[in-house]
């Protein structure tokens, strides 16, 4: 077997991994690849013709199969054929379709993928290739076609003769694919081109149609062994097929291709749009996705467009809006659809009668077309043609076209200049405002939802570090039927202290790990919530930068992703999706672990369960969440809480250790307690009965130690106002013990700049001058250490970078990328009153470049 | 600050630590420069030791003012650990750069 084939996507956007069509039409994919009917290929029995509108993506789809054909069985030889849409002659297509069916053959035979996909090569190259393969019939064919070939282009060629050099050529295919004992597996794309106009449209490609008969394979005992199994694709379904269109391929299978819809579509286009390196806004995308009707080559055009366009990132409405005119003026969407407009042939009907005949169907106050009055016959035949681009169908003899905006909006354009000679800037005009005015109308928002959020993100700042019960994260419960409900945490804690049949009993996966008292910890350290995003009506996230150690070393770094999604049945379909964000997040943040925390009260399917405790996620219901909140307020010597509505600085406040013995205390369900909503006052007292959630040290007010000291090592701690000119002070100060410690002159002066622009951040962050900014240094014979602490607004260098290049282009960021690439670490750290920095830089050996640092790409801070 | 005309050119002779306060006083002067006809002008830094960010951010504005009034500005005199700030930043290739100032008079007085 060859190894695997690589197929493009959609489009080719740089390097990385993009949307297939076997992942976005996986229904269809299924279907065809593992078909119910276990026939002798790998394909169903009887023909099959997939269906669905322009720009679905059935070429590609079939493309796909053809090489999955080609890999991965021996049975039937692939051939895939493509019946243009453009005008042919016959006889000279004929003859290419003989040539390209014998060149594959030949390729599958021996296997090779080049020959395969190479241009047609000459007669006598593919005769001797023939002969090499044992295939001489099909050499003595060839010969003998391209005789007649000569002959039958010299006399005109017209549409019988290539009908009869079809015909003639089956007859010799099947003859030869008895003979290997090989069916023919045709893969016929655009059958509704599969006509020829000059005959009168009586001569439709019958031999390329499956006859009811068998077909006299030797083995034929089963229905579905023929010599020649097809898969079609058309973009009319046989339910719109019009009796003036070509005769119906005779199909046994329907296979439907359809535009995506809602989330699919938006994953489509957030994988494409990250492949392309553009940044969008989730939100103001899906406004907009229903312009293009999710039609997936229409989205990926635009997502092109916004690559080429808007390099950067796409967030208002306004540019969304922009681009989409644009690509309706002159992108490929444009061309799509006058392509498809067209005829076929001659222009017996200028594609400008078709246009405003669409246009008709479109505008008309009833959105039929046709019906009680007779159309006159040359927008009959100018509607036919469009039915046959699939713009138009017909159902119970009334025409209709497709409801898709951007088809409606090409069509305006495109009728406007060619009828109006209106200018495309002009109606651009006209089309911008009509689309600003009426303002596309948001989702249903959950504001149930928007509010977890924000408890969710303050229960994670006020209680981090914190060790809770494993259950409380407790993962799917699997065997329980529909109308079970899940065990009440009491209940399940209760389970959890007895013996293995009781939780097995209970359901619930963790709770053996409970009964060995497993705690899961929250993250040490939550950092500035870097994206807090609605990615669609049914679910949002909420990303936090995080330590699960209280060193906060690089290593340490973590995400927690906490999901929530409000849906009924959660499937592998949304945890794919969860997944997906995960892993942007990750690779956006750099950082490499995460931790998925989904929210939800759904039911999991079967597949959602598996793939949820496979990839490790950690799952709580509603009540669960709250129950979260209960146990960890009312642990020992908690004071009442008082946290600050959602947007205000969070103040943890500081919590004593409890006994490991504590963990045996039951679970106590009554209490008052309900998870804050954004803002909370005047918590119960704790009780100091209810112990059940071990605490860890409170965090230090003050500067952490800095790590591990040495004779060799000297310190300086100091404290500065915050104003102007002070971070000098502080840079040279440092910048003269390392000179003093044996740093070279690069590297000081580096750590100065560093030192500087730290200093330059707090100062600026600091917003009380009465408040010192502490900056402490230590340096040993291998590096120097430096802490940076001010008191006051919490600073985000995610937001920075996020905000670089748009609102401030000339001001911010540039502090921070000076100090990611001076010094070997970096990292903010926010705390309860306002930021940390800590930075490191290693002495560099002697001998070594000190830009090394300066010049080492990976560098980053946190 | 200092400022001086050598061969039509005008040269600016900050000093000290190049912050915000600095940076808008360069500015300030090369707003003026310009207003009175210099098309062409020069920032010598050699007596700048140090220079942060913010003082960055208004030399990136002085570029910015004077080239869309069709200005040239350069910079000669650099000490190195502020060339490397401007390598770093990479406004190092949004200027021209002289070691030393006889060298980017020489370079405006070829152009003339």
């Amino acid at each position: 077997m060859p190894a695997g084939v690589a197929v493009s996507g959609y489009r080719t956007y740089g390097r990385e991994t993009r949307p297939s069509c076997q992942d976005i039409h996986w229904h269809a994919w299924d279907r065809l690849s593992h078909p119910p009917v276990a026939g002798r290929g790998l394909s169903p029995a009887g023909d099959t013709l997939l269906h669905g509108p322009l720009g679905v993506g059935k070429t590609l789809f079939l493309r796909r199969f053809y090489w999955h054909l080609f890999d991965h069985q021996d049975a039937e030889v692939p051939l895939l054929i493509s019946i243009p849409s453009q005008p042919f002659r016959p006889v000279s297509w004929a003859t290419r379709f003989v040539f390209e069916v014998v060149q594959q053959w030949v390729a599958f035979a021996r296997r090779s993928v080049d020959l395969a996909q190479a241009n047609l090569l000459p007669l006598a190259s593919l005769q001797d290739l023939c002969y090499a393969e044992r295939l001489a019939p099909l050499a003595a064919f060839l010969a003998e076609m391209h005789h007649r070939d000569t002959l039958h282009q010299a006399a005109g060629g017209g549409a019988e003769e290539g009908a009869q050099l079809i015909q003639w050529a089956f007859d010799e295919l099947e003859g030869l694919a008895v003979q290997k004992n090989q069916p023919l597996h045709l893969l016929l794309d655009g059958a509704e081109n599969a006509h020829w106009t000059e005959a009168g449209q009586s001569l439709y490609l019958t031999r390329l149609v499956s006859r009811a008969e068998a077909s006299g394979f030797p083995h034929a005992s089963q229905p579905e062994q023929t010599a020649v199994r097809r898969v079609w694709t058309s973009r009319v379904s046989p339910q719109t097929w019009h009796p003036l269109l070509p005769p119906l391929p005779d199909v046994s299978n329907l296979v439907a291709l359809d535009p995506l819809h809602g989330q699919a579509a938006q994953d489509f286009f957030e994988q494409l749009a990250s492949s392309a390196h553009v940044d969008y806004d989730a939100t103001v995308f899906a406004r907009h996705a229903r312009l293009w009707g999710g039609i997936p080559r229409w989205l990926a055009n635009f997502a092109h467009g916004c690559a080429q366009a808007k390099p950067g990132s796409l967030i208002l409405d306004e540019e969304f809006l922009n681009l989409y005119l644009e690509d309706l003026c002159n992108g490929a969407s444009a061309r799509d659809i006058q392509q498809a407009l067209y005829p076929p042939a001659e222009a017996l009907i200028e594609p400008l009668l078709m246009a405003r005949v669409l246009q008709n169907c479109l505008m008309a106050e009833s959105p039929r077309y046709g019906g009680a009055s007779p159309l006159p016959p040359e927008e009959q035949q100018a509607l036919v043609r469009l039915a046959r681009s699939g713009l138009a169908v017909c159902e119970g003899g009334q025409w209709r076209v497709a409801e898709t905006p951007l088809l409606r909006d090409a069509l305006e354009m495109y009728v406007a200049r060619l009828l109006h000679g209106e200018s495309p800037e002009r109606r651009r005009l006209v089309l911008k405002r009509k689309r600003l005015v009426e303002t596309p109308t948001t989702g249903p928002e959950t504001g149930d939802i928007a509010q977890r959020l924000r408890d969710t993100a303050l229960l994670l700042s006020a209680f981090r570090g914190q060790e809770v019960r494993a259950q409380l994260f407790r993962t799917h419960e699997r065997g329980l039927s529909v109308a079970e409900k899940p065990v009440p945490l009491t209940q399940a804690a209760t389970l959890s202290r007895r013996a293995a049949p009781a939780h097995q009993a209970s359901g619930l996966a963790e709770a053996s790990q409970a009964a060995r008292g497993a705690l899961t910890q929250l993250p040490y350290c939550i950092g500035a919530f870097t994206e807090q995003a609605a990615g669609a009506a049914t679910s949002a996230w909420v990303v936090g930068w995080c330590f699960d150690g209280t060193e906060h070393y690089r290593s340490d770094e973590q995400l927690w992703i906490v999901v929530l999604c409000d849906v009924p049945v959660l499937t592998s379909e949304e945890v794919a999706r969860i997944e997906r964000i995960a892993k942007r997040q990750s690779l956006d943040l750099d950082v490499k672990r995460t931790r998925v925390w989904i929210l939800s009260n759904a039911r999991y399917s079967p597949e959602a369960a598996e793939r949820v405790e496979t990839l490790g996620f950690l799952t709580s219901t509603w009540s669960d969440f709250q129950t979260l909140g209960k146990q960890l307020f009312r642990a020992p010597g908690r004071e009442p809480a008082a946290i600050e509505p959602a947007d205000a600085k969070l103040h943890a406040p500081a919590l004593p250790s409890a006994s490991p013995s504590s963990l045996d205390q039951p679970i106590d369900p009554d209490s008052v307690f309900e998870m804050p909503t954004g803002k909370m006052h005047d918590q119960p007292a704790p009780r100091a009965s209810a112990v059940s959630v071990p605490i860890l040290p409170p965090r230090p007010a003050r500067i952490v130690p800095l790590g591990q000291s040495s004779a060799m090592e000297s310190t300086v701690e100091l404290r500065l106002s915050p104003r102007d000119g002070m971070e000098l002070v502080a840079a040279k100060t440092i910048e003269e013990l390392a000179l003093g410690n044996g740093f070279s002159e690069e590297a000081a002066q580096q750590l100065r700049m560093a030192v500087l622009e730290g200093c330059l951040n707090a100062i600026e962050s600091s917003r009380n001058a009465e408040k010192e900014i502490c900056v402490q240094a230590l340096l040993t014979d291998e590096k120097c250490c430096v802490v940076i602490e001010n008191e006051g607004e919490v600073f985000d260098p995610q937001k920075v970078r996020e905000n670089d290049g748009e609102r401030h282009p000339f001001k911010r960021g540039r502090g921070l990328k000076l100090i990611e690439r001076f010094m070997d670490r970096a990292v903010f750290e926010p705390f309860e009153h306002g930021t940390r920095l800590r930075m490191e830089k290693r002495k560099p050996v002697r001998g070594q470049a000190d830009a090394s640092a300066a010049n080492r790409p990976g560098a980053k801070s946190s | 600050m200092e400022i001086a005309e050598r061969s039509g050119l005008a040269v600016l002779y900050p000093s000290g630590y190049l912050n915000g306060a600095t940076g808008q006083q360069i500015e300030q002067a090369c707003h003026d420069l310009v207003r009175r006809g210099y098309d062409q002008i020069l920032i010598n830094f050699g007596r700048v030791d140090t220079i942060n960010t913010t003082g960055i951010g208004n030399l990136v504005s002085v570029l910015e003012n004077v080239g869309r009034r069709n200005g040239v500005v350069c910079f000669s005199n650099l000490l190195a650990p502020n060339r490397q700030v401007l390598d770093v930043l990479d406004i190092s290739n949004a200027v021209l750069i002289f070691d030393e100032e006889e060298q980017a008079i020489q370079h405006f007085a070829r152009q003339r």
